[in-house]
């Protein structure tokens, strides 16, 4: 699973958290083939795998000296100028002391080195030998593109005024995307000067990543339903038949991993801090320390999230060093609610693609992803893509091979009920009401329910469950459906039947706008809608409908439109094969 | 002389209501508990407790058998201090903090087999809970109904309890893994 290291390689990198410096030499390493494990505490930690250490500062050196000295395996250190805010004084003293640990050491075990030319004289003068320069250099940077220092503190601006904050990026990452400014600027710290002369200021030898297969991790939250899980499976499915070779993994905080491995993916299975009650700082820094280091190991060339935002765990696993040639694409479903914070859009910052699976509904949408005002989008791109439905393994079946598979009658009309991930919360009048109108017109019900969920606590006796995925390749063997509203369900029902359909969308305010996707449906005459709240009579709707099902008439109009989910893998594999040497 | 209760003092007023309010909750507490556990006892008497297998169609380039990546040794050398471990929804204890967190291996068994094996861990549990329990699985099929209740899994997917014993030491806490069937010790924190 992991790309080859060079000779096995394996160097304990220990760094203060954000040192930007970590994090463009983690790159060196990482493109050398070397294998990063970050440490922080070695006098406590297992580290009998590693073959030597890297040490970003001198302070790093000094506060874990007696462990290191004791360990025995190579050190390399890279010296620094005074950073920001360090007395002189402070700086000096820590140099000498530094230095002074060489004569406690084995013979060679520490060496020294720098990031700059001006570091390695400036320093030189101080501990009396010139520090050797960290090498391999980078190569010419790939990107001109000037970035300007926003006078508030931490801001940079893209060419493209657009904005993100300075730590947002690994900046081995950074470096690829825009310049900083390399120029002394007053005030400017010594070692900020460095850092800019390692990340863009260097020219030759860094060695190329060798070209490989494609290879993807994606993350998937733990969601209501099975959304977010369809939609990967959707865009790995795209992806594969694109590039057949390719390698994609699955960081799932779903339960649903036994259909993502039934689907034939490596499937990672994690916890959300909700799911066991964890402490939110507690399980941040547990996943964001997996995650980097899984990362670190798998070397993907892009991670995909389909989430609402992204958070800090992930973006904060793709700074640590060694993960800077990571890409981040943001699978975004719109139809937020209306009135929804517009806080995560500013998530953009930290990707490079944002990819938007197109809804049908789109022309309702309210919600704060259509105008997009996020502040801080970075560098990120954007494009949205016809609707994304789940098609290998799902095709549709013929009606009778459907009803075969299904065990229903041949002859007697038949609907599928499927109302969601959280089905029948709530809802226990709509089953009542459904149960009656169906029995009345003689129609068969075939109740399926998420995966996910539990035995309905009430409102349901009598009630024969299934639980069925993927749904869509049954749908020709039903007369009509009632299905939710979410996206998966809303869609198949509109693209993949012709038979009548009732929307029955839920009211949750974690969800996207349900009730403004099937009323526009309703709108369009795609669907009949069975509205939650507004004034409606029910039982007229319900009888309605169901007649619609017992004349089997199949409904006309509704939109036909290519899957989106080729596109997405198009895009993304543009970008992968955009960012190789 | 009024026949009239005695006054309290506004403390002590506070102090009765408080304590009032803390056993009611306890009761509620204990109640939601009885409820979760009547629920997932009609659960595991289904058809199909543990879900129904997918029922993908022929679907090209499929491979068979994925599981956990085989990558998953991913722990970093730098483990944070322990997670908690929650007791489950099933279960009430006035204090669950204090009790020991044990691994329960959950082997790859027949869903009748192990719907039973569950049954009688759980029902221990819900009348006296012994434990914070975290589910060391063979494979994904018991996830969704553990998780459904409250419980910790985690998932090893072809590593031995042995090796993944430290890793679950450092992320759980725990001291132990039992097996699911006869409560039998298969790997300790002590050696």
């Amino acid at each position: 699973m992991t790309r080859e290291s060079a000779a096995g390689t394996m160097i304990g990198l220990i760094a203060a958290p954000g040192d930007h410096a970590a994090e463009l030499a983690g790159e060196v390493e990482t493109v050398c083939g070397r294998e990063l494990v970050l440490v922080h505490r070695p006098e406590a930690q297992t580290t009998a795998t590693l073959d030597s250490w890297l040490v970003a500062s001198q302070a790093e050196l000094l506060r874990h000296a007696p462990a290191l000295l004791a360990d025995g395996r190579p050190v390399r250190v890279i010296l620094r100028r005074a950073m920001a805010a360090e007395p002189e004084t402070g700086w000096r003293r820590g140099l000498m002391l530094a230095h002074a640990l060489t004569e406690q050491a084995a013979p060679g075990q520490i060496r020294f080195f720098a990031l700059s030319r001006s570091a390695r004289r400036d320093i030189g003068r101080i501990i009396g030998i010139n520090p050797e320069l960290f090498e391999p250099r980078f190569g010419a940077p790939p990107a001109e593109a000037m970035l300007r220092i926003e006078p508030e503190q931490g801001v940079l601006r893209t060419p493209k005024d657009t904005y993100l904050r300075a730590g947002a990026l690994n900046w081995a990452k950074l470096r690829r995307l825009g310049r900083l400014p390399a120029s002394r600027r007053r005030g400017m710290a010594p070692d900020d000067e460095d850092i800019r002369s390692f990340g863009w200021d260097t020219t030759a030898d860094l060695p190329a990543r060798p070209a490989a297969a494609p290879r993807l991790v994606m993350v998937v939250p733990n969601g209501i339903g099975l959304g977010h899980v369809t939609r990967l499976l959707a865009i790995a499915d795209a992806i594969r038949a694109e590039a057949p070779d390719a390698d994609i993994a699955f960081w799932s905080f779903s339960r649903a991993a036994e259909l993502i491995a039934a689907a034939g993916y490596d499937v990672i299975l994690r916890q959300t801090a909700a799911h066991i009650g964890a402490d939110p700082v507690a399980w941040r820094a547990w996943e964001s320390a997996e995650f980097g280091a899984f990362l670190r190991r798998f070397r993907p060339d892009a991670v995909l999230n389909d989430a609402g935002q992204i958070d800090a765990f992930l973006h904060g696993a793709l700074r640590q060093p060694g993960n800077g040639g990571v890409a981040l694409v943001w699978i975004r479903r719109a139809m937020w609610q209306e009135g929804a914070d517009a806080g995560p859009l500013d998530d953009a910052q930290f990707c490079d693609l944002i990819l938007e699976p197109g809804d049908l509904s789109f022309a309702t949408d309210r919600g704060p992803t259509v105008a997009d005002n996020a502040v801080f989008k970075g560098f990120s791109q954007f494009l949205r893509t016809p609707p994304v439905m789940l098609e290998a393994g799902n095709a549709t079946l013929p009606r009778r091979e459907a009803r075969k598979q299904l065990g229903l009658p041949w002859r007697r009309p038949v609907c599928l009920v499927s109302l969601g991930g959280d089905a029948f919360t709530g809802r226990e009048i709509a089953t009542g009401q459904i149960t009656e109108a169906a029995r009345q017109a003689g129609i068969q019900l075939y109740w399926v329910r998420s995966p996910l969920a539990g035995l309905p606590s009430s409102g349901a006796d009598g009630i024969a469950f299934h639980r069925l995925y993927p749904l869509g390749r049954y749908l020709a063997g039903f007369d009509g459906i009632v299905t939710a509203a979410g996206y998966n369900s809303f869609h198949e029902a509109m693209l993949r039947s012709t038979s009548p359909v009732l929307l029955c969308p839920t009211l949750n305010q974690r969800l996207d706008d349900q009730v403004a996707r099937a009323a526009h449906a309703a709108d369009q005459g795609w669907a009949e809608i069975l509205h939650p709240e507004a004034p409606q009579d029910h039982v007229a709707v319900l009888a309605r409908f169901m007649a619609a099902v017992r004349l089997r008439a199949p409904v006309a109009g509704r939109p036909a439109l290519r899957p989106g989910a080729p596109d997405m893998a198009g895009t993304i594999l543009q970008l992968i094969r955009d960012r190789q040497p | 002389m009024s026949d009239a209760m005695p006054p309290f003092s506004d403390k002590a007023a506070q102090e009765t209501l408080l304590r009032r309010m803390g056993t009611d909750l306890a009761e509620a507490r204990a109640r939601l508990a009885r409820f979760e556990f009547e629920a997932m006892l009609r659960d595991l008497r289904g058809p199909d407790p543990f879900g129904a297998p997918a029922r993908f169609g022929a679907r090209p380039g499929h491979r068979a058998g994925g599981g956990p990546a085989a990558a998953r040794r991913h722990e970093t050398a730098s483990a944070p201090p322990p997670l908690q471990v929650p007791l489950g929804s099933i279960a009430w204890s006035s204090d669950a903090t204090r009790l020991a967190v044990l691994g329960v291996h959950c082997p790859d068994l027949p869903d009748v087999v192990l719907a039973a094996a569950l049954t009688t861990v759980l029902g221990q549990h819900h009348r006296r809970p012994f434990a914070r329990l975290v589910f060391v699985c063979d494979s994904f099929r018991p996830v969704v109904f553990l998780g459904r209740y409250g419980f910790a899994t985690h998932v090893l997917g072809g590593e031995s309890v042995a090796d993944a014993g430290p890793w679950l030491a450092r992320r759980f806490a725990i001291s132990q893994i039992r097996a699911l069937e006869n409560a039998a010790l298969l790997w300790t924190a002590t050696g």
